[in-house]
């Protein structure tokens, strides 16, 4: 009878054995898929966490024509850092959790003015900050349950969220004579404001993922509108004997509506090397604020992008992604060329 | 039978022993030229060469100033950048002795735009100009020779010995007006670095531990268009790096270094002796190099943390080496 017992427990210790070795083997086949074979949302139970570093030159600026203007010869180019926070979860097969959020730090230089009178000179120069997290945002994915692998097609809504403080920080304007004699000074307006905007958003969009052997094409399309009316404050100056006082305001905006498109071609060069080439462009409208008393709208804002970068799948757990971002096109708004390192961490969170 | 069992199972583990001697014994040299930045040791061995190629990219935006707070550089109007691309080429001449040179191509561009207006005289226009210097820059010679080699318990401490010789132009060239003429693309100076690098290796982990001091000789250049040549000294810089790699999977390894530098400031002989503020700057560097057979693709970024009186913006470097 003992003999029995040991042979029983040899044969539920070999069928554990055998599950579990099923197990690894579909987290690990799931873990290192092939770029162009992957979902465009997570398999269940699949967490990720995205992150990274950008950092960009705002070198150009797109005038209200769509016409280009250098900034390296206007005196006004600026630096961006900026690191990217997301965390992806499947729930299930078919439906997925986004939590994203990213810290940015720029300031964006104004034209040095030297203002001549009678021997002395004025020089004003104006920087403009923007540091801090961006608005949480939300979301969740929804594949439609199409089983049929070269075809996969998602719904996408989500909601940004106002969680940082977003209002700006009372500005550092400094008056500083240079010259007693001739009266010749420095005159430097420093703004520090936020990197979110403080408002609530909404936003709905789809995603369809084609796939072939070795290729891949992803094109996404998102609406996003403010949800409601959003508060800011604005913060204004005067210089009284060569000392700057300031008074806070409150103001009414509103972000309008944006149009986000995404087109992205996938080549799998090798099981763990993946090209991509993207193209990206957003398109805002209607918003206004009444910042100066009056409710003014905001003019169009328009900007393509052209990126070109590679996906290394080093580990299953771990994915390097680089890609250096161009801008081709926009209007009223200023572009920047980026590069941008990331890394992903995938985890398979339960038994699958 | 017991005998003839136990007689077997000795010559089994003998046996075996002797396979595992001889897996050691044999090591191709191609395999050795395939040794990633962790396991490879600090000197190329005897007969090897390697060739490589960087290329480095800086935009000077923020700075660490007096009281080590990262401010932007304001009221200048001015704008820089620069791209060096740099040819390298290391041989070993014995496993313990590695000689190298580079030798560096600068693209340094560097923009002014101001608005210039006198109310008074109605006079209103912007000034802009670009200034471009591109050639070679100054050629880096030098060796380093392993003290000690790794051993289990002991790290491999290497000396390094290089000199950096004036051999890009030192001057403005091409002066055409003070807002035209092509910038220098050397320093002007000679220079004479020594360091000492300690490496041990716990695969699949390696940590590094180097100290440098660089010496700058005196020279004499032209500062500006229509200046006469004066006589200058940079300052001396002393370092210390501490790194640590491991790797990712068999060929793609990731190394973080984080860096101390202290550097005294430069003097330039004007009639009036003029000195600029010497500081310090603490950095990280995080490293990820692809090893692909005798082929290694490497890129860094060296993030400024924290420091005095130096620049707080990143520098970027790719770099591609083949092993012959």
């Amino acid at each position: 009878m003992p003999s029995l017992n040991k042979i029983f427990l040899l044969l539920i210790l070999l069928l554990i054995s055998c599950q579990l070795s099923g197990q690894q083997i579909n987290r690990y086949e799931i873990l290192t898929e092939r770029y162009v074979d992957r979902p465009i949302a997570m398999h269940k139970g699949q967490l990720q966490f995205n992150s990274g570093y950008e950092f960009s030159i705002i070198n150009r600026k797109y005038d209200v024509a769509g016409d280009k203007i250098d900034l390296a010869t206007d005196g006004s180019v600026s630096a961006k850092h900026l690191i990217p926070f997301e965390v992806k979860f499947g729930i299930l097969e078919y439906l997925q959790l986004t939590i994203s959020t990213e810290y940015a730090s720029m300031g964006l230089r104004d034209q040095n003015h030297n203002i001549g009178s009678s021997g002395s000179v004025l020089y004003v120069s104006e920087l403009t900050r923007y540091k801090g997290l961006n608005d949480l945002f939300i979301g969740t994915d929804l594949t439609v349950p199409i089983k049929w692998h070269p075809l996969d097609f998602i719904i996408s809504a989500g909601i940004s969220l106002p969680s940082f403080n977003h209002e700006p920080d009372k500005p550092q304007h400094s008056y500083t004579i240079l010259d007693p004699v001739d009266g010749s000074a420095s005159l430097v307006y420093r703004y520090n404001n936020k990197y979110c905007s403080g408002a609530m958003i909404g936003l709905l969009g789809s995603s369809i993922k084609i796939r072939t052997g070795r290729v891949s094409l992803i094109g996404s399309f998102f609406y996003s509108a403010g949800m409601k009316d959003a508060m800011s404050v604005n913060w204004e100056s005067r210089l009284v004997e060569n000392e700057f006082q300031y008074q806070k305001y409150e103001y009414q905006f509103n972000p309008g509506k944006t149009i986000n498109y995404y087109g992205e071609i996938a080549f799998q060069a090798i099981s763990w090397f993946t090209i991509t080439g993207i193209f990206t462009g957003y398109k805002s409208n209607g918003g206004w604020s009444n910042i100066t008393g009056k409710k003014v709208g905001y003019p169009e804002k328009s900007l393509n992008n052209l990126s070109f970068g590679y996906e290394i799948l080093i580990s299953q757990n771990l994915r390097l992604e680089q890609q250096v971002i161009l801008p081709v096109a926009g209007k009223n708004l200023m572009a920047n060329w980026a590069f941008l390192t990331g890394i992903s961490l995938n985890f398979m969170t339960f038994a699958y | 039978m017991k005998q003839i069992l136990y007689i077997s199972i000795i010559l089994i583990i003998l046996g075996t022993e002797k396979l595992y001697a001889q897996v050691e014994e044999i090591i191709m040299p191609s395999d050795l030229k395939q040794q990633t930045i962790i396991t490879e040791p600090v000197t190329l061995r005897k007969g090897f060469l390697r060739a490589g190629i960087s290329t480095n990219f800086i935009m000077t935006d923020r700075l660490f100033n007096d009281n080590m707070k990262k401010d932007y550089v304001l009221g200048t109007n001015s704008y820089g950048k620069t791209w060096s691309y740099i040819l390298g080429l290391q041989y070993g001449i014995i496993d313990r002795l590695q000689v190298s040179v580079r030798i560096p191509y600068a693209n340094n561009q560097y923009f002014v735009s101001t608005r210039i207006t006198y109310p008074s005289i109605n006079y209103d226009t912007i000034l802009s100009f670009k200034i471009t210097g591109r050639g070679f820059s100054d050629l880096e010679t030098g060796f380093r020779y392993q003290i000690v080699t790794e051993s289990e318990s002991f790290p491999s401490i290497t000396l390094g010995v290089y000199g950096i010789l004036p051999t890009g132009s030192k001057n403005p060239r091409n002066i055409k007006s003070d807002t035209e003429y092509d910038l220098p693309t050397g320093n002007g100076h000679a220079k004479l670095t020594a360091d000492i690098l300690l490496k041990k290796v716990y695969y699949p982990y390696s940590f590094t531990l180097y100290s440098y001091y660089y010496y700058n000789f005196k020279g004499e250049k032209v500062m500006f268009p229509y200046e006469d040549a004066i006589k200058f000294k940079n300052g001396g810089m002393i370092g210390v790096n501490a790194g640590f790699g491991l790797h990712l999977n068999d060929w793609i390894a990731l190394v973080n270094d984080i860096s101390v530098t202290r550097f005294t400031g430069n003097t330039y002989y004007y009639s009036q002796i003029v000195k600029s503020p010497g500081g310090w700057d603490l950095s990280y560097m995080p490293s990820v190099y692809f090893q692909i057979r005798k082929f290694r693709f490497f890129e860094f970024i060296q993030i400024p943390i924290i420091g005095k009186n130096s620049g707080a913006d990143p520098v970027y470097s790719i770099n591609l080496q083949y092993i012959f």
